[in-house]
């Protein structure tokens, strides 16, 4: 895979370094609309010193992770899978088995690293902006002392969120890619099978991100369970 | 351009982004673990103790418990061991601050606690200090804790300062005891209280914070008792802030030592060394036997009352050594100082550790049922036994008494001019008993496999227990398959178990049963069946178990 190293870089690009844009617009929203209402609630019982702890987890645990493996999906997922499904439909696949180049190894492999690399880093990098537009939200205009916010967030987030944040990032951005490349490596037919290839990616990834999401808080060791452990 | 080579941008700018993201995480970790102890400012504090045994680097300091430094440094120097000490709370090292080393229970790591020390809170801490001063006599401390040691304030070490401390007496001293004229120059540290509002007419809820406060403002704000300023409901507890006292308790703890000698001298007296060491010995092997029992090479069916025997031999020496030494004649003291008893009573202590964990690891359980068969128109009742010899294997043995009864097949083979004519018959005793034994395995704590003998009849089962967590055995469906010779080919007995009350502790034992006895119809009949009883763990047989 090494010499394949170029294709790999070329894809983190596509994946991670493209895809950072819209991760910093919705990170943004996210955690501003999750200061606003973590606020709301936190306020009917005098606990606004929460705030910032709550916002933390939330979005180490599952928000960053899911909704960058959403953000993902649409973005490069969709995209990965149109590309190979064209590049099936006029038979450029075939063409690289005739050149004797291995066409998993030159159209997939390298998408499969890229995302399991790339969306952790995203991931982290939802969950600082997001974060930081709470922290907007709550001491910028709800008037909360920025110092509690940050107190709070560093008292109540532990390392092993940000371990579920990475995992949760590497899983997601390994089920998106496998998603995208097999609807479209399997795309048959004319144009239309391109289209169908990125509808099925797009749902058939959100889905498995969500159901993955769901198996890993249940069953990691450092997920649900550890609650059996503390408790 | 090669369409497998990236541009030098492409790398140049995933490069970024990645050293970026781990940046990130780095940042992250470092801000939700509160800051390590590496990432703190660090206040140097050097502490001369004649003794460093147990002291390493990294090392916690602590102070009522509360972990307010790390250990920087142990250097040696001509008469003594200098520590360095790096305090990272806000804490401020009072004149009769003293340093003990202690230890974290028998065997755990050492660790320096200062006390007293106040917490200054958002109090700035003066320049840092750095300073030597010559070693000090040292006062014995009490028996837990290391001598009391020379503490001083540093700050690289390049001039004295009026944040001197020294040692007198065991005790510390600071300037301001040794000479109160030239101490009045030391300004006390002060409070940062310029640009902030007189708040005292304020209730609590309205006091206003400042926006930029350190991490400490904000703990005082949240937790107000942790502001050492705040002491107006607060109630002082003095630990050891006069020497007196401090006197006081060595004094104390001298006596208790010379008390302590005196009574392990009025020990050595009258026990014979022989009788005892032979006593140990016997124990020793006793212990060493019933050890082995519970091996898996072990002989479970060995003798148990044997062992019990040399156990009780054992245990009525051991009985009149002790009460010699009640009677004043024994040596405790000899005990002690000989070392071949002290490796048989190690020896002892090993194999009593062994036996006891081997034991513990085993389950037992006693199983006792009975069951209708309307199509046989009778009732089986059975009793089991099932050992765990570890919770993924078992045994079962048992006897049954079984309306299907007992069968015996009978081959008779008959020769007449010179042809030979084989019979096979088929005798059925009613009421015989029938015998179970079964070595089974259980998988993932849900999967049970087992093969042998059940109810008199060749069989191989597999169970599925689909009990929540932690009960998995509340509820089973079994289904074995066996050999009865009624007709060509195997019987199916599906079995579903519940023992709904598992983790009850009086219902607990409790169970029914119920299924068919064979997918095969009996008489026309089809062969359900349906029972109940009761299954405990035998803590008796569990232990004739582990003696042979």
């Amino acid at each position: 895979m090494w010499k394949r190293r170029g294709l790999v870089l070329k894809q983190c690009e596509s994946i991670g370094v493209s895809s950072s844009g819209i991760i910093v617009i919705a990170a943004a929203f996210m955690g501003a609309v999750l200061g606003y209402q973590f606020y709301v609630a936190f306020r009917l019982f005098n606990a606004e010193a929460l705030l910032g702890g709550t916002v933390g987890v939330a979005l180490f645990r599952e928000l960053a992770p899911v909704m960058t493996g959403i953000m993902v999906t649409g973005r490069a997922g969709a995209a990965m899978a149109a590309e190979i499904g064209s590049m099936k439909i006029s038979e450029q696949v075939d063409a690289l088995d005739v050149m004797a180049v291995d066409p998993i190894e030159f159209l997939v492999t390298p998408r499969i690293i890229a995302g399991t690399l790339m969306v952790p880093i995203l991931s982290v990098f939802f969950t600082a902006i997001a974060s930081l537009a709470g922290a907007g939200v709550a001491c910028g205009v709800l008037g909360m002392n920025p110092a509690i916010y940050w107190t709070q967030y560093a008292k109540v987030v532990d390392a092993i969120d940000l371990v579920h944040c990475t995992t949760k990032g590497a899983a997601f951005g390994l089920t998106l890619t496998l998603i995208g490349c097999f609807n479209g490596y399997r795309a048959r037919g004319g144009a239309s099978a391109v289209g169908l290839a990125t509808r099925n990616t797009v749902v058939a990834s959100c889905l498995a991100i969500l159901l993955i999401d769901y198996i890993l808080t249940s069953f990691l060791p450092f997920g649900y369970l550890i609650l059996k452990v503390t408790s | 351009m090669n369409p497998t080579e990236a541009s030098k941008a492409t790398t140049v700018r995933v490069g970024l982004f990645a050293l970026f993201g781990l940046a990130l995480v780095g940042a992250f970790t470092v801000f939700v673990n509160d800051k390590p102890y590496w990432w703190r400012k660090c206040e140097p504090v050097f502490i001369s103790v004649e003794d460093a045994t147990g002291l390493k680097t990294k090392s916690p300091i602590r102070s009522l418990g509360l972990q307010v430094g790390y250990l920087d440094s142990v250097e040696l120097t001509e008469t003594h061991v200098r520590i360095g000490v790096c305090i990272t709370a806000p804490i401020e090292i009072l004149p009769d601050t003293r340093a003990y080393i202690r230890g974290e229970g028998f065997l755990g790591d050492k660790f320096v606690e200062l006390k007293p020390v106040r917490y200054v809170g958002n109090v700035k801490v003066g320049p840092r200090n750095r300073h030597e001063v010559p070693p000090a006599p040292v006062t014995p401390a009490p028996a837990t804790t290391a001598p009391a040691t020379t503490m001083n304030s540093s700050d690289g070490g390049r001039r004295p300062s009026s944040n001197q401390k020294l040692v007198k007496n065991g005790l510390i001293q600071n300037e301001m005891l040794m000479n109160p004229v030239k101490a009045l120059e030391h300004k006390p540290v002060e409070i940062e209280k310029e640009n902030q509002p007189d708040t005292s007419e304020l209730d609590h809820d309205q006091q206003p914070y400042r926006v930029d406060s350190t991490f400490y403002q904000v703990l005082d704000f949240l937790v107000p008792s942790a502001n050492a300023e705040d002491t107006s409901n607060a109630k002082e507890v003095q630990v050891g802030t006069s020497n007196r006292d401090m006197d006081k308790l060595i004094e104390q703890s001298n006596k208790l030592m010379i008390e302590m000698t005196d009574l392990t001298r009025n020990l050595k007296e009258g026990l014979q060394p022989k009788e005892l060491r032979e006593t140990i010995q016997e124990l020793n092997k006793t212990l060493k036997s019933a050890g082995k029992a519970l091996s898996p090479e072990g002989g479970l069916n060995s003798t148990a009352r044997r062992a019990l025997e040399k156990l009780e031999k054992a245990f009525d020496a051991m009985q009149q050594q002790m009460e010699r030494i009640n009677r004043g004649e024994g040596s405790v003291g000899r005990l002690l100082n000989d070392p071949v008893y002290a490796d048989e009573a190690l020896k002892a202590m090993k194999n009593l550790n062994k036996l006891l964990n081997k034991a513990a690891d085993i389950q037992l359980f006693v199983r006792l049922g009975a069951e209708q068969l309307p199509a046989y128109d009778g009732g089986r009742g059975y009793f089991q036994v099932q050992i765990y010899p570890n919770p993924s294997r078992y045994y079962l043995i048992g006897i049954t008494v079984d309306p299907r009864g007992r069968r015996t097949v009978l081959n008779t083979t008959t020769t007449a001019d010179g042809k030979s004519t084989a019979v096979s018959s088929e005798q059925i005793e009613e009421g015989g008993l029938l015998l179970t034994g079964m070595l089974g395995k259980i998988f993932w704590n849900r999967l049970d496999f087992a093969a042998g003998a059940l109810h008199g009849d060749g069989a191989v089962s597999i169970g599925f227990h689909l009990g929540p967590n932690g009960a998995e055995k509340a509820l089973t469906i079994r289904n074995d398959i066996y050999i009865r010779g009624q007709g060509v080919g195997l019987n199916d007995r599906f079995t579903i178990l519940a023992q709904p009350f598992l983790n009850n502790e009086f219902l607990g034992s409790l169970f029914v049963n119920g299924g068919l006895e064979s997918f095969r119809k009996y008489n026309g009949k089809t062969s359900a069946f349906f029972g109940a009883g009761v299954t405990f763990s035998d803590d008796d047989i569990k232990l004739l178990f582990a003696f042979k």
